[in-house]
């Protein structure tokens, strides 16, 4: 029965492993030509980062770098079939400083070993200089969670530099230093539980290291500054060019959510009950459908009235998604009681037999149909919208699930959200944008059994309706500028 | 030992000094509060609940007991709150269809009755009260039928008023929808959706 949701879980498995950065003993925190810079930490998909000119550029010099002979456009792939990699499609992490930008690519090989990952990170100066390394972190430790969405990590760190003559291998004789970012939200100057900076840190640190390979090809330690840990006869002259990085762990989506959501919604079945459901918004109670497959078809169920008009969704093993309405004036966006209702569609989901035409099976999604109330919605969509509800990562939302699973604790969620919702003015008075902040934050950072809180990377899309209550537009993405953020950030699906 | 029992004295008045109060009708029970807090109904909106309502029509007969529970310890949160707790007997065609009133007194939890709950709500909320003043506050709270299954998520919400002197609530009931699986059998809640106007009895 669970088949499915397992398989998902397993292929996140290795980003549950999470856990700091233990910085290498021969790190320091010392003087440098960056140690001024305030570096700006940035997730971004590498598919939109090839499209970005500067990295796409700097991008191709170094697969130039590693493979001779190839046109810059064809030297990605083969790249990484010459050296055994793939690049992976979670998104990389962009550093920017005033003297240079790095983009940190998490690579993985065809074998996979869980007790260690590797990085490709390539960095552009402002003069243009291309640098590269790989670096890789054997895992000490199993990483774990931390509250900003970043990770622990305890690794010990072999940072390899690409240099021109396309070698990997030889670095006799060679000095390379590089700049492992961390955080430590506390603030106090390193001290504290430090961590790789990820997009929601606030308080960003430098640490160094100087790696000098003598003759017989070991590795010697690096020291504090600019010098270097001796053991062989070459000092840089400088700590300058430093790779600077972050490191990267994430997995990469399993699926686009853009192209997923599109997919359900160019479903001919699914959009005509979403304009259903558009026109009950106003409705005195709860109006829901349910989507299940059979074999290549959809088949929605719409609730189902007993009697003295109670309704019920049925949940069957191939069902895989909901999209649904609130009585009017009851909760203006999404509960927690909605999200435990994709927990209930991934935990049950039977994956259909192979040869099936739908390709949106593994998003199980629940979708809101809201009108538009305040004169700001009415700006982006006169017509109101459909919010879907995603969770980004396989493993944050199993972990979520498990809370949502008691109904006591689910209760109190739904009291807290509407108690937030309340909080923020009267009902169809608050944008809809502030309500989804709200939401977002509050699920975001709800408390874990162990009384811990968590990011769990929970997004929203919207796409607006037309005046006759069809689909329109695109996708668009939701998500807090930081996880402590009432700032939305949207994105749209191109 | 007079210093012992005056340090002991201050200690307590000490630590009394620190719990803070916070107001429920400002809904800040959802605030991450520190331990020990009391959030309280600081107008005392849950007092003219309080007692036995009847509610009765040509088939129907209904009647809430409802109660306030100052300072009750929630456990979850670590706080303390006041809360308005309640049970009742539905009555269809003179049969007793569900009667929960002896669990009335159960204190053994925030979630022990079958109506309970602390949260006061806008007069644009569902059911949006057009004839409200602006200064009223309506309750809503949960209303669970401890026989349906899956459990529905059940709300009762109580608007208070009061006509030439006879003592009315108003309550409107709805349910939201329940996930029910394969193979699984739904069980309604055997109060129906609607308003039904109470007297105080």
């Amino acid at each position: 029965m669970k088949q499915k949701f397992r398989q998902i879980f397993k292929i996140s498995l290795f980003t549950t492993f999470f856990a700091v950065i233990g910085c290498s003993e021969d790190e320091s925190r010392g003087q440098n030509a960056h140690e001024n810079e305030h570096p700006k930490v940035k997730e971004i998909s590498f598919e939109e980062l090839l499209k970005q000119p500067g990295f796409s550029e700097s991008y191709g010099k170094v697969a130039k770098m590693m493979l001779k002979d190839v046109s810059s456009l064809q030297a990605r792939t083969a790249m990484e079939e010459e050296y055994d990699f793939t690049i992976s499609t979670a998104p990389a992490k962009v550093i920017e400083t005033d003297s240079a930008t790095s983009y940190t690519l998490k690579i993985s090989r065809e074998i996979e070993n869980p007790s260690y990952f590797e990085n490709l990170v390539v960095q552009v100066s402002a003069e243009n200089k291309v640098d590269a390394a790989i670096f890789k972190y054997t895992l000490i430790s199993e990483p774990e969670l931390t509250e900003d969405g970043s990770f622990t990590l305890d690794a010990s760190v072999q940072a390899t530099p690409i240099v021109y003559d396309g070698s990997i291998a030889d670095r006799t004789g060679m000095c390379f230093s590089y700049s492992i970012l961390v955080c430590n939200n506390d603030g106090h100057g390193g001290i504290g539980p430090e961590h790789p900076a990820g997009v929601n840190c606030t308080s960003v640190y430098w640490t160094y290291k100087t790696e000098c390979v003598d003759g017989a090809g070991g590795s010697s330690g690096s020291g504090t500054g600019g010098g270097g840990g001796g053991g062989n006869n070459y000092t840089p002259p400088t700590r300058d060019p430093i790779i600077i990085t972050s490191p990267n762990f994430e997995e990469a989506p399993i699926q686009n959510p853009c192209e997923k959501l599109k997919g359900i919604t160019d479903n001919a079945i699914i959009s005509a009950k979403l304009k259903e459901l558009r026109n009950l918004t106003n409705d005195d109670k709860e109006n829901a459908t349910t989507y299940h497959r059979n074999g290549i078809y959809v088949y929605p169920v719409s609730s189902i009235s007993t009697g003295e008009d109670y309704a019920q969704i049925k949940i069957y093993p191939e069902t895989f998604g909901t999209s649904h309405t609130h009585e009017d004036g009851v909760y203006p966006m999404f509960t927690p009681g909605d999200l435990s209702g994709i927990c209930e569609f991934a935990q049950n989901y039977v994956q259909p037999d192979a040869g099936s035409e739908i390709n949106f099976d593994d998003l199980f999604f629940n979708m809101m149909v809201v009108e538009s109330n305040t004169a700001y919605d009415s700006q982006i969509s006169e017509n109101g919208f459909a919010y879907a509800m995603y969770p980004n990562d396989p493993a944050r939302f199993k972990t979520i699930c498990e809370v949502l699973s008691d109904p006591i604790k689910l209760e109190d969620l739904n009291q807290d959200i509407k108690d937030l919702y309340i909080k923020a003015g009267e009902w169809n008075g608050v944008n809809q944008e502030k309500l989804a902040a709200i939401f977002l934050k509050f699920i975001n950072n709800v408390t874990t059994a162990d009384g811990c809180g968590t990011n769990f990377n929970i997004s929203l899309y919207r796409r607006p309706f037309d005046s006759d209550h069809n689909l329109t537009g695109s996708w668009e993405k939701l998500e807090l500028k930081a996880l402590t953020s009432n700032g939305i950030k949207k994105t749209p699906c191109n | 030992m007079k210093k012992i029992f005056l340090l002991l004295l201050f200690t307590v008045v000490a630590c009394k000094a620190q719990t803070t109060t916070y107001s429920l009708q400002n809904h800040d029970a959802v605030l991450k509060l520190p331990a020990g807090s009391y959030v309280k109904d600081i107008y005392n909106d849950f007092n003219k609940f309080e007692g036995t309502w009847k509610y009765e029509d040509a088939n129907k007969k209904f009647i809430l007991k409802l109660r306030k529970k100052p300072r009750f310890f929630y456990d979850t949160k670590n706080i303390y709150i006041d809360l308005l707790a309640g049970e009742y007997q539905y009555f269809l065609n003179n049969v007793e269809i569900v009667n929960t009133l002896e669990n009335f007194s159960n204190d053994s939890s925030v979630h022990s009755n079958n109506i309970i709950g602390r949260m006061f709500i806008p007069n644009s909320s569902y059911p949006s009260c057009l004839d409200c003043n602006s200064t009223e506050r309506r309750v809503e709270l949960s209303f669970t039928d401890p026989e349906s299954y899956p459990k529905a998520q059940g709300h009762i919400v109580l608007r208070y008023i009061n006509e030439n002197g006879i003592e009315k609530i108003q309550a409107t009931i709805y349910y939201s929808i329940p996930l029910v699986h394969d193979g699984e059998t739904f069980v309604p809640p055997r109060v129906p959706k609607g308003t039904y106007v109470f007297v105080k009895q």
